[in-house]
């Protein structure tokens, strides 16, 4: 069973963070999303495939586990064109 | 019979080792997903200095150390080469058992190796400040200590939830006096507008990587120092700057006449593992016979499960084309098994070398991991890092293999880190709190017929 914190709510380690974690935080960790391992991660432990359905709805369940992360160095490009916008947003606002 | 094998400080290498010089392959490169070129080096330039983006698409077999990176590295380099007797004597298995103590620097794992290079070319290139993220805090407390080396600046966004509960890293990085906070923070725009969705959001690794990077893209545009932003896995460059311990350890065997039948390491991003293996990985390319295992987490198998393809990132296959070990972008899987499929943040390298059959990967449940981290440190005294284990584990597979098969052999393993600050996970498997599963092969073969109409990645 996971670990109960000081606020009895169970949390297991993250293999990402290297940190205890909340399912609260795993069903949000991916810009209010769940994290794409938060399925294997919890299954040990109760049914988050049921919990999840309720949140993302059952049709959308498999197409939203079934995303692949991006690579990293697209990842990289993506977040440089984002801060680019937000300092030309920035000029324009001022 | 020498416990610990020394190299002396004059016998450091002096060059890196670029296994992109001898790839029988060339690297797949990424492909925009409108145009299908690769995409280009200068697309990083906002982020990296191009004295590391050269590093990163350099295909020179050997790259000189600067004599300012040899001098922070001798701090804690040469690390020494163990011969792990008392397992070995444990085991009873007829193998010869070498590990290469990385977790003697400063920070207490291999990350300093490419931190330092890292923090040097930066200033070299001009900056005066890095910003970085942390999940837990191992490469931000890399960084924070390569930048008090150099003078530089370091700001570190260090994942809200590992900020409030695993002090003891930031309060590393604080001692090295880098900048730490909570992410999300109110100093971005990312982060601003987490906070304001969600004023106790804990964070996540992708909110801080966005802070650290819109920090280094905003930085001269905000008044800031020139900032930039820095990586400790994955990328070709920081696997570079890990082959020092690979090349040290070849030395300190030729100094007991020794040579390796298998060389193990974990793979997470790929870096600790390039490092000890590469330059093993030529030897092979050349024709020596050596088993070179990459140890990953069963629950994660990228590298296990999946062929080497071209494919989309998700299932509207709005994101590039990418050379990778993936299991189809159409994957519908049995829910359990799902999410431990999409964590895929191999180094390119590493899957390609894998794809060549010179790297053969591994994947060990998380149980077996932290039975062989006890073993070890009851055996050898040290208490691993828990990614450490995976290697570890695959070390007693293989004496045991060699048991079975009436072989003698020797084994050199990367220990690329301590797991002091890592305890609590030690404490969850002792109180039987870790559980192991694994995936289905049907649901696997199925989804993989989504690869076929797609370009096939050169061989």
């Amino acid at each position: 069973m996971p670990e109960e914190n000081s606020n009895n709510t169970s949390e297991i380690r993250c293999p990402r963070l290297g940190s205890p974690v909340t399912f609260s935080y795993c069903e949000t960790e991916s810009s209010g999303q769940p994290c794409l391992k938060c399925i294997s991660c919890w299954t040990p432990y109760f049914d988050v495939a049921a919990a999840l359905a309720e949140k993302l709805g059952s049709e959308n369940l498999d197409s939203y586990f079934s995303r692949q992360p991006k690579p990293k160095v697209v990842t990289l490009i993506e977040l440089i064109e984002k801060a680019r916008k937000t300092v030309a947003d920035s000029k324009n606002n001022a | 019979m020498p416990v610990k094998i020394q190299l002396h400080e004059n016998d450091m290498p002096r060059e890196w080792y670029n296994i992109v010089a001898d790839m029988p392959n060339p690297l797949q490169p990424p492909l925009h997903p409108g145009t299908f070129q690769p995409i280009g080096p200068e697309d990083l330039a906002p982020v990296f200095p191009m004295n590391l983006i050269e590093q990163e698409v350099s295909s020179e077999r050997w790259i000189k150390i600067p004599e300012e990176v040899l001098e922070k590295l001798l701090i804690w380099r040469p690390t020494p080469l163990y011969r792990a007797v008392r397992l070995e004597k444990y085991l009873n298995c007829p193998v010869k058992i070498y590990y290469k103590n990385e977790g003697v620097s400063p920070a207490g794992s291999h990350k300093p190796n490419t931190a330092i290079p890292q923090v040097y070319y930066n200033k070299q290139f001009g900056v005066k400040r890095i910003a970085t993220e942390t999940g837990a805090g191992q490469w931000g407390s890399a960084l924070s200590f390569a930048c008090s080396q150099f003078g530089l600046e370091a700001k570190v966004y260090m994942v809200r939830v590992s900020y409030e509960q695993k002090p003891y890293r930031r309060l590393m990085m604080n001692t090295w006096g880098a900048t730490c906070i909570p992410s999300p923070s109110a100093e971005t725009q990312a982060g601003r507008s987490i906070l304001a969705q969600d004023p106790n959001s804990p964070g996540s690794l992708g909110i801080a990587i966005s802070e650290a990077v819109e920090d280094a893209v905003t930085s001269e545009a905000c008044g800031r120092p020139m900032t930039r932003y820095s990586l400790g896995s994955v990328l070709n460059h920081v696997l570079l700057h890990q082959t020092v311990i690979g090349l040290e350890a070849k030395k300190q065997l030729e100094e007991v006449n020794d040579y390796p039948d298998v060389i193990i390491g974990c793979a997470g991003g790929g870096s600790n593992f390039a490092g000890i293996s590469f330059p093993f990985v030529r030897d092979k390319i050349a024709g020596k016979q050596i088993d070179i295992l990459a140890v990953e987490p069963l629950s994660c198998p990228t590298m296990t499960k999946g062929p080497f393809a071209y494919d989309f990132g998700d299932t509207v296959k709005m994101t590039p084309l990418m050379a990778m070990h993936t299991l189809g972008h159409a994957y519908v899987p049995a829910p359990i098994h799902a999410g431990g499929l999409r964590y895929h943040g191999m180094a390119p390298l590493v899957s390609q070398l894998i794809m060549d059959g010179l790297v053969e990967p591994r994947a060990i449940p998380q149980l077996e991991t932290f039975s062989a981290g006890v073993t070890w440190a009851r055996t050898e005294g040290f208490i691993s890092a828990p990614e450490t284990n995976h290697a570890l584990a695959a070390v007693i597979q293989e004496a045991r293999r060699a048991k079975e098969e009436g072989k003698e052999k020797t084994i050199l393993v990367n220990w690329s880190g301590h797991g002091l600050v890592d305890l609590a996970a030690y404490d969850a498997y002792f109180q039987g709190k870790l559980v192991d599963y694994e995936m289905l092969q049907d649901d696997i073969d199925c989804s993989l017929k989504c690869l076929e109409e797609y370009p096939k990645p050169k061989l």
